[in-house]
């Protein structure tokens, strides 16, 4: 850069103050250009952390752009603390609208940064090649220590299409390189109790969160394994038939943290389908331990299958109904839901849920967030509830149809009220 | 000086309230109307065979009301950049008139038009009759930018006067003033195209349920308002007729192709509310239908990417699956659950379905079960939907595919209970799915579960005589609800538990009076407030303000504030009009 010669003057870096003084006895004109000249050069010069602290704020794409500019620039664009963080986006044309990170970036990163990156995700289509080129990434992070790690499938689960030993063993490699692992996300995926072992003999002093909803290989053995490893867990999430009262004894024993959230998800695969039950006592001790957590339910059932549900108290805070439940059901989570947060129902039924609505109001003193779909409720009930528990409300969401005029109110006096 | 008139028909396509058309007319030594068709690209478009009878039979009905009135119909074949400059030269053109279309691609061509008229020396005017209000003034009024929730569209539209009122049809003694006269040869170059003409095939076609044209919309006007009075006289009693037929006193065609003027339906609503309620103001519940149509108008008027995700602001970035084969079942009524088969069918041969059975297959194809774009829904509505117009159809699909609007997402309609609920006695599917007519009420909603049978005596198996069902409902739908809250809670930047906050509410939906004093006064344009946070905000993943993720946003995410709880928006989601 033909600058640079006149730049001399500010070799001692950045500064400003050294052509101040020169340009006192230029003419204005000459005053503006070598002010303009100053800027320009100092902009090859400001300081790497300077550089750094702007280039956290570009997109990858521009900041790439960036590191074309000089080589100080690109020094800059491949300091550590640019790559700690990444997510490989992995589509397919043919499969998704969304766009990839660039093949070659992918090399670059794997060459140049491995050792930087902590905090990792993998967005993967529902192709199986995107879930493929995930696990080969993966398998080459062999210098790594990540904290973070999350595999998420942004359409259909494609990691369960892949053959289960390739996925297996690129995760093993993560676990055994990490030793450090904090955060684990691997819903939908065929991971298994083996591969559980290993990131427990590898990581149980730092795994705080694991989520590993819909991970049909794993048992209620291998979780179990975790639970009493890993006693600094905070976050798990995991489907109904890994739940044991063991697991809860597990999770409370004395030598474990408190745990923050647990979430549940109860999905059916077959109708008819039989679950088992949960011990008050093993809730209660889970209560004992960690008074404050919050216990998160996804019910995916048909309606005769809840027998085994709310029978008795039970911990939850945020209860989601993805299918159709009955009058039936709702009454129970009344009466045993004492901690309920939010509920969020999908569909019920063409009878009104006028008292089992009132009764939650009058029961869940810590209900804030309420969402009903394809139910029924008359007007004059919803108002009632409204007026119960409408302080303590931060989300309402009923779908119009929900409401049933009756000889109090009808759907346009709902707005007035 | 004297005047010829061309008024050129395009939506609107009626005699009464036609403000444009009435210009036309006013001090003219001659007038013709035209509709300009271009046969060579029918094919090509878009646009189903039920659509185009039904403009053919609007344009039809046209010609035999201008007939009686002494003039006729010009349909002229080509382009209207090409046939302008034509009919200027050939008919002396120095006036010519169209009602205003809102649409970003109707601005654009009729720019193009007024330019060219003016090079030719014709005087254009342009008249808005094909909404209720002055879309601009609507955006006007909520700070220059289009309202993205129903509810803000009401709270603007409410503190509008009322819509111009509708002119009477033009008479026979207007006309006589621009006597124009037919030439001999009219029917060889101006008539109205058959389908054949256009390239459809019409040999075992069947009957039509939905005749256009101007005499059939003010018909089924006056039976819609005969059953208006009916249900409106009935107190507060809920009418569960849920036709799913289609309906003698449906409208929504002929307001697309402006048969019948809203405004006519509006202020018929208005004045039969007022004399059967007997109160001052009708509530705008009254109007859904209308208000609806107006909102959507609104808010693509300004947005040329409206009918796309990308690069369309408003319109959430969601991954969806590319997958031909699964939208081809879909769209051909293959899917294996009778329910959303029967209503596609019932879609390809009538065009029309009723508004519960759109949210059904669009939620079945988008959110709810295949997880395909909103966008190849549309396109399928586009061509066989009679009342799909561009606006409309395209925010009707972000609506209901919840990528627009800040709509919730967790209610998703179920392929079987749905259906059972809406139509118990599943005469609807035996209707338009004839192969499980001999199915019980009990299974003929999810034939896969019935024994076999029961199957056999029904002489349908499922596998052989009728698909197998393409998903699992409750495995796709609990995928696709994960995949929801992933979005939104990337969207609105949301770490917590609750499944209804990931969704942002948006800072102009609190209107004052019921505001809180939390809500910083940064105007309704402000980007979405960050639904308050309860839960403790444990996270164990990538610090987010000293590295940002390079891949996703570009700035550090905003702090999270903290609200006092409070009602912040009672979000009754509301649905169009689902009593018909």
């Amino acid at each position: 850069m033909k600058r640079g010669l006149q730049g001399n003057e500010q070799e001692d870096g950045g500064g400003t103050s050294g052509g101040c003084q020169k340009t006192l006895k230029r003419s204005r004109k000459q005053r503006r250009e070598k002010d303009l000249e100053d800027e320009e050069v100092r902009w090859e010069c400001l300081p790497q952390e300077i550089l750094l602290h702007v280039f956290q704020y570009l997109p990858l794409l521009d900041r790439a752009f960036a590191s074309q500019v000089c080589r100080g620039w690109n020094e800059a664009f491949h300091m550590p603390e640019l790559w700690r963080c990444f997510e490989f986006e992995l589509n397919q044309p043919a499969s998704s609208y969304l766009k990839a990170t660039h093949p070659d970036l992918i090399k670059q990163i794997i060459k140049r940064h491995s050792d930087h990156l902590q905090y990792v995700s993998f967005k993967v289509d529902s192709s199986r090649e995107s879930a493929e080129a995930a696990c080969d990434i993966l398998s080459q992070l062999v210098n790594c220590s990540l904290k973070t790690l999350g595999l998420i499938s942004t359409a259909r689960p494609s990691f369960m299409e892949m053959p289960k030993s390739h996925f297996i063993s690129a995760l093993t490699v993560v676990f055994v390189n990490s030793k450090s692992l904090s955060s684990l996300k691997i819903d939908d995926t065929p991971v298994d109790d083996p591969s559980l072992k290993v990131l427990v003999a590898n990581n149980s002093d730092t795994l705080k969160l694991l989520k590993m909803s819909s991970c049909p290989h794993v048992s209620p053995a291998g979780i179990l394994c975790v639970a009493d490893q890993c006693h600094g867990l905070r976050e798990l999430a995991l489907n109904y038939h890994l739940l044991s009262d063991e697991l809860l004894i597990a999770l409370s024993s004395e030598k474990h943290v408190h745990l923050e959230h647990l979430r549940i998800d109860v999905v059916s695969e077959n109708p008819g389908q039989q679950f088992h039950t949960i011990k008050k006592s093993s809730w209660d001790a889970m209560k004992r331990h960690s008074p404050k957590f919050n216990l998160v339910m996804y019910f995916y059932l048909y309606e005769d299958e809840f027998g085994p549900f709310f029978r008795d108290e039970i911990p939850v805070t945020h209860l989601y109904f993805g299918r159709s439940v009955s009058k039936d059901v709702l009454g129970r989570v009344g009466l045993n839901c004492p901690r309920l947060v939010e509920l969020v129902v999908c569909a019920n039924g063409l009878r009104p849920l006028d008292e089992e609505l009132i009764r939650i109001a009058q029961r869940c003193t810590q209900l804030s967030a309420i969402g009903l779909g394809e139910c029924e409720v008359s007007c004059s009930a919803f108002v009632e509830f409204v007026k119960m528990c409408g302080d303590r409300l931060t989300q309402l969401s009923i779908m119009e149809e929900v409401l049933v005029p009756d000889h109090r109110y009808g759907l346009d006096d709902i707005h007035w009220e | 000086m004297v005047v010829n008139s061309v008024h050129w028909f395009r939506k609107c396509l009626r005699l009464h309230d036609n403000p444009a058309l009435q210009e036309a007319l006013n001090g003219a030594d001659a007038v013709r109307c035209v509709y300009i068709l271009d046969p060579f690209f029918a094919g090509a478009a878009n646009v189903g065979i039920n659509r185009w009878r039904f403009l053919l039979e609007a344009l039809e009905d046209l010609d035999s009301s201008l007939k009686k009135l002494n003039s006729r119909l010009f349909v002229v074949r080509g382009q209207p950049t090409d046939v302008f400059p034509r009919l200027f030269k050939e008919w002396n053109v120095t006036r010519l008139t169209f009602e205003y279309d809102p649409e970003p691609y109707g601005k654009e061509r009729d720019g193009a038009i007024i330019k060219l008229a003016q090079e030719f020396g014709v005087e254009t005017i342009v008249r808005n009759s094909h909404t209720l209000y002055n879309l601009d003034r609507i955006i006007e009024m909520n700070n220059n930018s289009p309202p993205l929730t129903f509810k803000r569209f009401q709270t603007i539209v409410s503190r509008l006067e009322l819509p111009r009122r509708p002119l009477p049809p033009i008479t026979q003694q207007q006309m006589d003033k621009c006597h124009t006269k037919i030439e001999d040869n009219h029917d060889q170059l101006y008539s109205i195209p058959s389908l054949e003409e256009l390239g459809f095939r019409t040999d075992g076609l069947s009957l039509a349920v939905w005749h256009g044209g101007e005499s059939q919309a003010l018909d089924r006007l006056g039976k819609h308002l005969d059953k208006k009075v009916w249900v409106t006289s009935l107190e507060h009693s809920r009418v569960k007729t849920c036709s799913l037929y289609a309906s003698p006193t449906g409208l929504s065609p002929y307001l697309r192709f402006g048969c019948l003027s809203c405004r006519v339906l509006y202020y018929n609503l208005r004045e039969l509310y007022m004399k059967v309620r007997k109160r001052c103001t009708p509530p705008l519940s009254l109007f859904g239908q209308l208000l609806w149509r107006e909102f959507f108008y609104t808010a693509a008027t300004n947005n040329p990417n409206f009918d796309r995700m990308d690069g369309n602001p408003i319109c959430v970035q969601i991954p969806w699956d590319q997958n031909p084969e699964a939208l081809a079942k879909w769209a051909e009524g293959r899917t294996g659950f009778p329910w959303i088969d029967a209503i596609m069918t019932q879609l390809r041969q009538e065009g029309w379905i009723h508004h519960l059975a759109r949210h059904a297959v669009a939620c079945f194809l988008t959110r709810g079960d295949l997880w395909i774009s909103w966008e190849s829904g549309m396109k399928v509505f586009e061509e066989m939907l009679l009342d799909a117009d561009w606006s409309v159809n395209a925010g009707s699909w972000m609506w209901l595919s919840c990528s627009a609007f800040f709509q919730q997402f967790f209610h998703c309609y179920c392929p079987v209970g749905f259906g059972r609920r809406t139509d118990p006695t599943g005469d609807y599917i035996r209707h338009y799915i004839p192969i499980l007519k001999d199915y019980p009420n009990r299974y003929i909603y999810e034939p896969w579960n019935a024994p076999e049978s029961l199957q056999k005596a029904a002489n349908c198996v499922v596998g052989v005589d009728y698909p197998k069902p393409m998903i699992n409902h409750a495995e796709s739908s609990r995928l696709n609800i994960e995949r929801m809250k992933q979005v939104y809670q990337q969207l609105s930047h949301y770490r917590g538990l609750s499944l209804l906050a990931s969704v942002p509410t948006i800072q102009e939906e609190a209107e004052p009076p019921m505001t809180d004093e939390s809500q910083t006064s940064s105007g309704p344009d402000s980007p979405q407030r960050v639904p308050a946070n309860t839960e403790e905000d444990v996270c164990y993943e990538a610090p987010d303000s000293s590295t940002v993720c390079p891949s996703s946003t570009s700035a550090p995410h905003p702090d999270q504030e903290y609200q006092a709880p409070c009602i912040s928006s009672v979000i009754l989601i509301g649905n169009k009009e689902k009593r018909p």
